[in-house]
C-alpha cells in the first residue's frame, strides 16, 4: 500500500490531483489552494513541475472529465511566484537594521497579479 | 569547502541523547554518522523523511535546533552544545490520526465536506484539525538564541547599493557572464547562495576539459578587480523594476542592490519523478548527491541505482564510482541506442533501457527498487541503499519569473523530460535597451541548457550584452 | 453570441458569489456571475479574512454583528467547511487617545450585543501568551471575532450557488458595459456578450471602472495593501491581534501559519499588486516588537491585494437614481470580507423586494455629494 507523494511539504498524493479535478478545481491556482500542492514551505520547488506534467498529459489526451467550477480547464502555467524565494527568518530581517526609506514603486504602472 | 572549520569534535544533544560530531559540518551529516537517518515526519501521513535536496530547498531535513523551528539541517553547521529535536511528533494524537487517515482513502479536500453540521461537531472537528496542523513548534519563551536562516555565518554583504550588472549564480554560466561583463567595462556583482563557486559543476567530472574550463573560470574570478564576488549570499527576491533583496544567511545583514542589467544563472533543481514511495529517504537527485559527496564529504550509501539519462546519467555514475560507491544498475527511460549504450562511465554497469522505476522499498531508508524495462514488458528488482535521480532538472524560475519572464512546459515523448522553460532568455523593460531601461538575461541551466560549452558561450554572450545595455 | 440573464453579477468574489447564492435561495433564476480571473483572484482571495465586530460606528457594529452570526452557521448551510475559527480579536491600545476611544466605543458595542471587554496587563498575556506588553496600555478583546479561510468561503458559496442553478463564468473580463435603450444592461466581455435587466456591480476595486462605463461616478480609489505568511507552526496564538495606531494585524490560520500585514500611510493609489521589500522590513519589525517569539519564525511568501477605499472608509451600497435595475456594493476599504454576509443579504433583499431589513441610506452613494462625512476610526491594515 505504497503512496506516490506529489507534494512533500503538504503530504499530498498524486490521487488527490485527479480527485480535485473531478470535483471541478481545474485551474492551477485553485487546484493548488484546494489540495495544498505548492503552498507549503518550499512553495512548489519539489512538486510544481510534476503537477504540470499531469495536467499537460490530461490536456493532451482530453481524458479529464472536468466540470470547471472555478477556472478554465488545465491551463499549463506557473502560479504567481512571490518572494521570498527561500524561507526568511523574521529576526534576520529585523536585525539587519534596514529602515523603510523611499517608497518602492515600479516606474511602469503595469498590473501584476 | 572545508566542512569542518577546525576538525574539532564537539558535543551535541539529540532528543536527550549525547553525541559527538565535527564542528562546522552539516547537522544532518553529524546525525547520519551517529546513526540517525530519520530527520522528520511528513505532516499528514507521518512518513519518515531524511536528507533530500541538500540545498535548503525542501523540508525533509528541517528540525528544531536550540528551540528554533524549521532549521534546514542539511546546510546549517554543527556547533558545540546544540540541542536538536525532530518536529511535529505527537506521541498519542499523531499515530492515531495517521492510522485513521491510512485506513480510509479520503478524496482531496475531504475536510471541507466532513462534519459541516451540527455546529458543535464542526467546532470539534476544526479544533482537531488545528491540533494536527503545523510542523515546527514556536517556543514562547523569549530566549535570545540567534536564529539562522541559512548557513548561519556572517558572510560579507555587497559593498555597494548599485552595480552595473548583477549576476545571480556562480556556476559556469554565471562566472562566464560576470567575467564577460567586466571585460566589457561593467562593474559586476556576482552572488551565489553556496560558499563554493562552480554551481552544478563542482567536484569530480569525468570530462577533464570541463574540469579545466571550470577551474580557469574560478581562478579568473578570484580577486578580479571589477567583479565583486560574494559567495554564501542568498537572493531572496527580485522586486520590479530593479531591486534584488540579498541576505547573508545569518542575522548580520540584508541588503537591497539595484542594477541596470541582471543575469540569472540560478541553475536548476532536482526533480524526483512520481512512483510509489518516492519520498523514501535515500532517494537523492544528482545535484544533492554531488553536494553531499563533494561539498560535505558525506557518503550516504554504498550501493546505488541511478535513474537517469544522457550526460547527467554518465556524470552521476562517474561521480559515484569515483567516490567508491558501487553502482548496481542504471535505469534509463530512453532506449539504449540514444543513451549511447555502455560506453564511457557506464562501461561495465548493468543498464536497463526503456525502463522506469515503479516502487521504492524500505520505509525509513531505501533498501530496494522495483521497476519495468523493455518498454514495460519486463520487470527488475534491485537491492540498493541509494537511488540517484539523474533526469533533467527544473530550471529555477523564481527570480526570472519575478522579473517578468514567462515559462512554458517543454513537451517531450518522455514525461520525465518535461520541464518549465523560459519562453525567452532576454527581456528588457522598454522596447529596447536604453538609458532608463533594465535588462534581464537567463543563462545556463536556468534557461534549460545543460552542456558546459553552451553554458560558457551563453554566459559570455549574455555578459557582453548586459554590459552593452548598461552603456546604452 | 449573447447570453440573456435575469440577473448579471459582475465580480466573483465573496460579494458576487454570496449575492448569487442569496438570490438563488430566494427563488431567482437565470443568474450569471462573471469573474475576470479564477475564483479568488481578487481581494477576497488575498485578504487576511479577519472577521470582527470591533467597530466604532453603530452601523458597522450591526453589519459586523449580523455577519458574524451568518458566518457562524455558514458551514452547515453551505455543506462546506469555511473554517471560521472564533479565537477572538485582541486590539492593542498604545496611547491615551486610543484608550479613550475604546473606553467610549466598548459600551456602544456591548449595548448592541457584542461582548467586548477591556483587558490590562496579565489578562492580555493570558489570552495571548508571548505578547510583549511594553507600551501596551490595555487591549479591547472580543471573544466572538475570528478568522476564516477565504477560499473555503468562496468555494462553499460557488458550489451552493451552482447547485441552485447559478452559472459562474471565470476568466471572463468585462470590456464594455452600458445601459441600453430599453433599460436593460449590456455587458461585453472577451468571451461573449450579456444582457440583463438587473445588474449587480460588485467588482471590488474595479467597481468604479464598471460604473464609469455605464455612466455612474463612484469616488473610490484602489490602494495596494501587502500581506505575508509564515511557515505553519503548531497552534500557539488564539486571537487575531491588531493595532489601529501601528496599522498592523496578524493571526494564526487553521494550518498554523501566521498571516498578517501592516499598512503604509504613504501608499499611493494604484492597481499594482506586486510586493515590496519595504513591507517585509516594516512588518517584520512590528511583528517582532509585538510578539518577540515570532522572531524565530520564517516568512515563506508575501503578496498584496487592493483595498477599495471610499472617501470616508465606509461601504457604498444600494442603487443609483436614473439607473433602474443597477445595484452596487463597493468601497469596503479593507473590511469587506467581514461584513459580506450581511451586505449580500441586504443586496438580495433590495433586489427581490425593494426593501431592506436594516436601513442602508447612510451607505448610499449620494452621501459624498452632501459632504460632512464621518469616518469609523477602527479601520486597520
Amino acid at each position: 500500500m505504497g503512496k506516490t507523494i506529489l507534494c512533500h511539504c503538504e503530504d499530498v498524493e498524486v490521487e488527490e490531483v485527479y480527485s480535485a479535478l473531478e470535483q471541478g478545481f481545474a485551474d492551477l491556482e485553485t487546484l493548488r489552494r484546494y489540495t495544498g500542492i505548492g503552498t507549503g514551505k518550499c512553495q512548489g520547488k519539489c512538486c510544481l513541475v510534476q503537477t504540470l506534467r499531469i495536467l499537460a498529459s490530461l490536456a493532451r489526451t482530453n481524458a479529464a472529465e472536468t466540470k470547471p467550477l472555478t477556472g478554465d480547464p488545465l491551463l499549463i502555467h506557473l502560479p504567481t511566484i512571490r518572494p521570498p524565494v527561500l524561507p526568511l527568518r523574521i529576526a534576520d530581517i529585523v536585525e539587519a537594521g534596514e529602515t523603510a526609506v523611499a517608497h518602492d514603486k515600479p516606474r511602469i504602472e503595469e498590473e501584476r497579479s | 569547502m572545508q566542512t569542518a572549520d577546525t576538525q574539532r569534535t564537539v558535543t551535541f544533544f539529540f532528543e536527550g541523547r549525547v553525541f559527538r560530531g565535527n564542528e562546522g559540518e552539516p547537522i544532518a551529516k553529524a546525525l547520519f554518522t551517529a546513526g540517525v537517518r530519520t530527520l522528520s515526519y511528513s505532516v499528514k501521513y507521518r512518513r519518515p523523511r531524511g536528507i533530500f535536496c541538500a540545498r535548503g530547498r525542501c523540508v525533509a531535513c528541517h528540525m528544531s535546533v536550540d528551540g528554533v523551528p524549521g532549521v534546514p539541517t542539511c546546510i546549517t553547521p554543527l556547533r558545540e552544545g546544540m540541542r536538536i529535536e525532530r518536529e511535529g511528533y505527537q506521541p498519542f494524537y499523531g499515530p492515531l490520526a495517521t492510522v485513521f487517515i491510512r485506513l480510509f482513502p479520503f478524496p482531496a479536500g475531504f475536510y471541507y465536506r466532513m462534519f459541516t453540521r451540527p455546529a458543535w461537531l464542526q467546532r470539534i472537528f476544526l479544533g482537531s484539525l488545528r491540533r494536527m496542523a503545523g510542523v515546527g513548534r514556536l517556543p514562547l519563551d523569549n530566549t535570545s538564541v540567534s536564529p539562522t536562516s541559512g548557513s548561519g555565518r556572517n558572510n560579507p554583504l555587497p559593498v555597494k547599493d548599485a552595480y552595473d550588472v548583477v549576476v545571480v549564480g556562480s556556476g559556469m554560466s554565471g562566472m562566464a557572464a560576470a567575467l564577460s561583463s567586466a571585460h566589457h567595462g561593467s562593474e559586476v556583482l556576482l552572488v551565489d547562495e553556496c560558499r563554493l563557486p562552480g554551481g552544478h559543476s563542482i567536484g569530480h567530472q569525468s570530462d577533464t576539459e570541463l574540469t579545466s574550463a571550470r577551474d580557469q573560470l574560478i581562478e579568473r574570478i578570484k580577486g578580479h578587480v571589477a567583479v565583486e564576488h560574494r559567495p554564501d549570499i542568498v537572493a531572496y527576491g527580485f522586486y520590479p523594476p530593479n531591486t534584488l533583496l540579498l541576505g547573508s544567511g545569518g542575522p548580520t545583514g540584508m541588503k537591497r542592490v539595484s542594477a541596470r542589467s541582471f543575469v540569472f544563472a540560478t541553475g536548476a533543481n532536482d526533480v524526483v519523478p512520481l512512483f510509489e514511495n518516492n519520498d523514501t529517504p535515500g532517494i537523492l537527485g544528482e545535484r544533492a548527491i554531488r553536494l553531499l559527496l563533494e561539498r560535505d564529504h558525506w557518503r550516504p550509501g554504498r550501493k546505488a541505482v541511478v535513474y537517469g539519462a544522457g550526460e547527467a546519467l554518465h556524470a552521476t555514475v562517474s561521480l559515484l564510482l569515483h567516490h567508491g560507491i558501487e553502482v548496481a544498475a542504471a535505469v534509463d527511460p530512453t532506449d539504449a541506442a540514444s543513451a549511447g549504450g555502455n560506453r564511457g562511465a557506464l562501461h561495465g554497469v548493468r543498464t536497463f533501457a526503456n525502463a522506469r522505476i515503479r516502487t521504492a522499498k524500505g520505509g525509513a531508508w531505501i533498501r530496494a527498487v522495483e521497476g519495468t524495462h523493455a518498454g514495460g514488458r519486463e520487470r527488475f528488482s534491485l537491492a540498493c541503499d541509494l537511488l540517484c535521480i539523474a533526469l533533467p532538472g527544473q530550471p529555477a524560475y523564481e527570480l526570472p519569473h519575478q522579473a517578468g519572464f514567462e515559462y512554458a512546459l517543454s513537451e517531450s515523448p518522455i514525461e520525465e523530460f518535461e520541464v518549465m522553460r523560459p519562453v525567452t532568455r532576454f527581456r528588457t523593460t522598454g522596447p529596447e535597451p536604453a538609458r532608463d531601461t533594465i535588462s534581464f538575461f537567463i543563462v545556463g541551466e536556468a534557461s534549460g541548457d545543460s552542456h558546459w560549452r553552451t553554458k560558457i558561450e551563453d554566459g559570455e554572450r549574455a555578459g557582453a550584452q548586459a554590459a552593452a545595455a548598461v552603456r546604452a | 453570441m449573447t447570453r440573456r440573464a435575469d440577473v448579471l453579477i459582475i465580480g466573483g468574489g465573496v460579494n458576487g458569489l454570496g449575492c448569487a447564492y442569496n438570490l438563488a435561495r430566494r427563488g431567482v433564476e437565470n443568474i450569471v456571475v462573471i469573474e475576470r480571473g479564477y475564483i479568488g483572484a481578487g481581494a477576497s482571495g488575498r485578504c487576511g479574512a479577519g472577521i470582527r465586530q470591533l467597530w466604532g460606528m453603530e452601523e458597522n457594529v450591526i453589519l459586523a454583528r449580523e455577519s458574524v452570526k451568518i458566518y457562524e452557521r455558514l458551514s452547515g448551510e453551505l455543506r462546506f467547511n469555511i473554517f471560521f475559527r472564533q479565537g477572538g480579536y485582541l486590539m492593542l491600545v498604545f496611547d491615551e487617545r486610543e484608550h479613550e476611544l475604546v473606553s467610549k466605543t466598548i459600551p456602544v458595542q456591548n449595548r448592541l450585543g457584542v461582548p467586548t471587554r477591556l483587558l490590562t496587563g496579565s489578562e492580555i498575556t493570558e489570552i495571548a501568551p508571548g505578547i510583549n506588553l511594553d507600551g501596551v496600555l490595555a487591549a479591547a478583546y472580543c471573544p466572538k471575532g475570528g478568522v476564516a479561510y477565504p477560499y473555503a468561503v468562496l468555494w462553499g458559496y460557488a458550489e451552493a450557488a451552482r447547485r441552485l442553478g447559478v452559472e459562474i463564468r471565470v476568466h471572463t473580463r468585462v470590456t464594455h458595459a452600458a445601459r441600453r435603450d430599453d433599460g436593460t444592461y449590456g455587458v461585453s466581455t472577451e468571451k461573449g456578450d450579456f444582457i440583463a435587466p438587473t445588474i449587480v456591480n460588485v467588482a471590488g476595486a474595479r467597481t468604479k471602472d464598471i460604473a464609469a462605463m455605464i455612466g455612474i461616478d463612484i469616488p473610490t480609489k484602489p490602494v495596494r495593501h501587502e500581506i505575508a505568511v509564515t511557515e505553519s507552526l503548531k497552534p500557539f496564538l488564539k486571537p487575531m491581534v491588531i493595532s489601529l495606531k501601528k496599522g498592523f494585524y496578524f493571526s494564526q490560520s487553521l494550518r498554523g501559519e501566521i498571516v498578517g500585514g501592516i499598512g503604509d500611510p504613504n501608499e499611493p493609489s494604484s492597481y499594482y499588486t506586486g510586493s515590496s521589500p519595504d513591507f517585509l522590513f516594516r512588518y517584520a519589525r512590528a511583528l517582532r516588537e509585538t510578539f518577540p517569539p515570532l522572531g524565530k519564525a520564517r516568512f515563506i511568501r508575501q503578496w498584496a491585494g487592493l483595498y477599495d477605499m471610499s472617501p470616508d472608509a465606509r461601504p457604498i451600497l444600494g442603487t443609483v437614481e436614473g439607473y433602474e435595475g443597477y445595484y452596487h456594493a463597493c468601497g469596503f476599504s479593507g473590511h469587506g470580507f467581514m461584513i459580506s454576509p450581511m451586505i449580500t443579504k441586504l443586496l438580495a433583499e433590495l433586489i427581490t423586494t425593494g426593501k431592506t431589513s436594516m436601513p442602508i441610506d447612510t451607505l448610499d452613494l449620494t452621501r459624498f455629494a452632501k459632504g460632512a462625512l464621518t469616518r469609523d476610526p477602527y479601520v486597520v491594515g
